[in-house]
């Protein structure tokens, strides 16, 4: 079910909106459930991260759609946030809350609905998995997304994880098959990074929750790209 | 005339290669400075030169695998001084290399000439020596000044480097050849005559490099030449723009005049609507004026606009202007000119105008920059490899564009990535944002 709202004070692009969605729920075969706003003010109101996506008008009368966006990034940086606007223009700066895509007035069902299916798939790409870890005394069971770095010491595994550090036995080999349908890179022999955590690039070391991660020479380029993908994959 | 011919002291040619590898090390881009980079060039010196001494009484089949080790050693210090790629290493120690062979022979020669092998005292041999060797040295330091780039980044490619490296190797192989046997075609029989030899081949190959290197450089400087072209072509785009724009405003501020008069007058509110709708459309495209926080992509922005108007393309943008502060104007030319240009020539030839789309995006994540650009693409793409080199067969040409997107790209320590998601192609760059000079 993705929990869509339209922010709109036009009448008739609410209605247009509204009938998108529908074929679009008929078409894709998705659950939706919609519900619709007046102005940014309103929603804004009593927002509690209840979304998966916000479409919002830019132009509205008391708040508009990029003060209401501002408002709203505060209590929840995950909803997708599309602006719909007659004027490329006001979109442009969407980067400062996290909004990297509108649809231009007048809407063509066309537009709607391939920026739509784009941010589904976003949003979906980000939904929280799991796995499970043998550690010393036991299984553990870890959000993919938690886990920041793994590095490897003989036949030993430290997880660095939100909740700290937990040593498990094996080999990086095996570990790298278990994790290859999750964002991970070897970095080099001994750390596999979770791109989801790399914070930036400080000459041959990647930037991982603070601390300096060698990037051997010969993978920096590797390493980069998966890095974009990654990021291509789950940005909004 | 079997005698085992003087050849030249190892320390010499240690001092050769060292001195060489500190000339290329002096034109490029440092990652070490000051007391860290003296520090470590005396102590390769010591290193290459205490290795050399010691191997010189090994075998003859030792001879090639130290002289690698050798090679090995310069393109460790070459590669650890400076900023520069592997391959850049590679390609400047060989150069380092042959230089050193060539300073070394010549100055042995010289030396044989006039103490034919024969003690002579020993200011005397260091005088020769630190007067060849700095004469020498410094010719060839004006030579390569002239031709290695200020930020010291040649953008070497792998089979560029091993080009280098069969040339460096083929000029090794035939200036020594008479140290090992006499009996080859090649081979000299006299000291005299051996020297000239190796001098003269080693000049060869020194002057191959040297043209090979000035041939990359013009290759590299086209490359420059090609953006600014790029960057001329869209400001005169934005002068006629501008021109077009003031005489439209004039031609339409009467136009509206008469407009209003007849909306006015009209009772009908239909087609009153219809009147505003196209007053709304004509007007449109002079409102199109992108304001990114980066002149460059703005006045690209707009030039490009300008054209996906006319195509009946939607262009869409969110950026960050400001991010692209620290490139230089003609990169950012040539990445968004080449990648806006093939997606622009791309969405006009699809049929439904419905879906002419192209989406850009600039912005931060994090610790890097990141620029995408998508546009609605039908059928599928071709890709060699991982890379983005697009086969020619295929009719969605991204070739030549696609390269320059990822030279200019390179010179930021970016990446470039090309793929296909449903019906979209997606084309994403990502740069290191230079954190603050926190570290050394």
């Amino acid at each position: 079910m993705i929990r869509i709202a339209i922010v709109e004070d036009d009448h008739n692009y609410k209605e247009q909106l509204i009938d998108f969605l529908h074929k679009f729920k008929q078409e894709q075969g998705e659950t939706i459930s919609i519900e619709t706003y007046n102005d940014g003010d309103e929603i804004v109101e009593n927002y509690h991260a209840q979304y998966d996506i916000i479409l919002m008008d830019v132009q509205m009368q008391f708040m508009d759609g990029m003060s209401a966006a501002e408002e709203i990034r505060k209590i929840d940086s995950e909803v997708v946030i599309i602006f719909i606007t007659n004027l490329a223009q006001y979109a442009i700066k969407g980067y400062a809350v996290d909004a990297l895509d509108y649809i231009l007035k007048p809407i063509s069902y066309f537009q709607f609905s391939q920026r739509l299916t784009r941010a589904i798939e976003r949003m979906k790409k980000r939904e929280a998995q799991f796995i499970t870890v043998r550690i010393k005394g036991g299984v553990r069971r870890f959000q993919v997304s938690d886990i920041y770095y793994i590095e490897s010491f003989g036949h030993q595994l430290i997880f660095y994880t939100k909740e700290g550090e937990f040593t498990s036995s094996g080999t990086m080999k095996d570990l790298e098959k278990e994790l290859a349908d999750f964002h991970f890179f070897r970095g080099n022999k001994g750390y596999l990074i979770n791109l989801a955590h790399v914070e930036g690039m400080n000459e041959n070391c990647a930037v991982v929750r603070g601390k300096d991660l060698l990037i051997s020479r010969p993978r920096r380029k590797a390493f980069m790209e998966a890095l974009a993908n990654y990021w291509g994959e789950v940005i909004k | 005339m079997t005698n085992v011919i003087p050849d030249i002291p190892r320390i010499y040619t240690a001092l050769a290669e060292w001195m060489a590898c500190l000339i290329y090390i002096s034109l490029l881009k440092k990652r070490l400075t000051g007391w860290k980079l003296i520090t470590f060039s005396v102590c390769t010196l010591f290193i290459q030169s205490i290795f050399l001494v010691i191997t010189r009484d090994l075998p003859i089949v030792f001879w090639i695998p130290c002289m690698i080790m050798a090679i090995g050693m310069m393109l460790f210090f070459i590669f650890f001084s400076c900023d520069i790629t592997i391959f850049e290493a590679g390609y400047f120690s060989v150069r380092a290399f042959v230089a050193a062979e060539l300073i070394a022979s010549l100055e042995w020669q010289v030396h044989f000439f006039f103490w034919n092998a024969e003690k002579a005292t020993l200011p005397m041999e260091l005088l020769l020596l630190f007067a060849i060797y700095g004469v020498a040295f410094l010719f060839i330091w004006f030579l390569e000044k002239r031709q290695v780039p200020i930020d010291g980044k040649l953008n070497i490619r792998q089979h560029e480097l091993w080009s280098t490296v069969v040339i460096g190797a083929a000029v090794f192989a035939m200036s020594n050849l008479s140290f090992i046997t006499t009996r080859t075609p090649f081979s000299g029989q006299y000291a005299q005559e051996i020297f000239n030899i190796r001098t003269l081949v080693d000049l060869g190959g020194f002057a191959i490099l040297y043209a090979y290197h000035i041939q990359l450089n013009e290759l590299r400087v086209r490359h420059e030449l090609k953006a600014v072209q790029n960057i001329l072509q869209n400001q005169f785009v934005q002068y006629q723009q501008s021109k077009e724009s003031i005489e439209m405003i004039n031609f339409k501020y009467h136009d509206l005049k008469n407009q209003i008069i007849a909306l006015k007058a009209e009772k009908d509110a239909d087609k009153r609507n219809e009147f505003l709708t196209k007053m709304e459309n004509d007007i449109k495209l002079y409102e199109a004026q992108n304001k990114t926080g980066n002149h460059v992509l703005d006045t690209l922005l707009t030039s490009k606009n300008m054209n996906c108007m006319k195509n009946g393309i939607t262009l869409t943008c969110v950026a960050d202007g400001t991010l692209l502060n620290f490139m230089d104007v003609v990169d950012i030319c040539t990445i968004f000119g080449n990648a806006l240009d093939n997606a622009i020539e791309y969405e006009q030839k699809i049929a439904d105008k419905e879906k002419r789309l192209i989406h850009v995006s600039v912005f931060a994540q994090k610790g890097f920059l990141m620029i995408r650009i998508e546009n609605y693409f039908e059928g599928e793409l071709k890709l060699e490899g991982d890379l983005p080199v697009t086969t020619k067969k295929d009719t969605f040409n991204h070739g030549y564009g696609l390269k320059s997107i990822r030279y200019a790209v390179q010179k930021y320590g970016g990446v470039v990535s090309v793929d296909q998601k449903d019906h979209w192609f997606e084309l994403k760059i990502l740069i290191p944002l230079k954190n603050e000079k926190s570290d050394l």
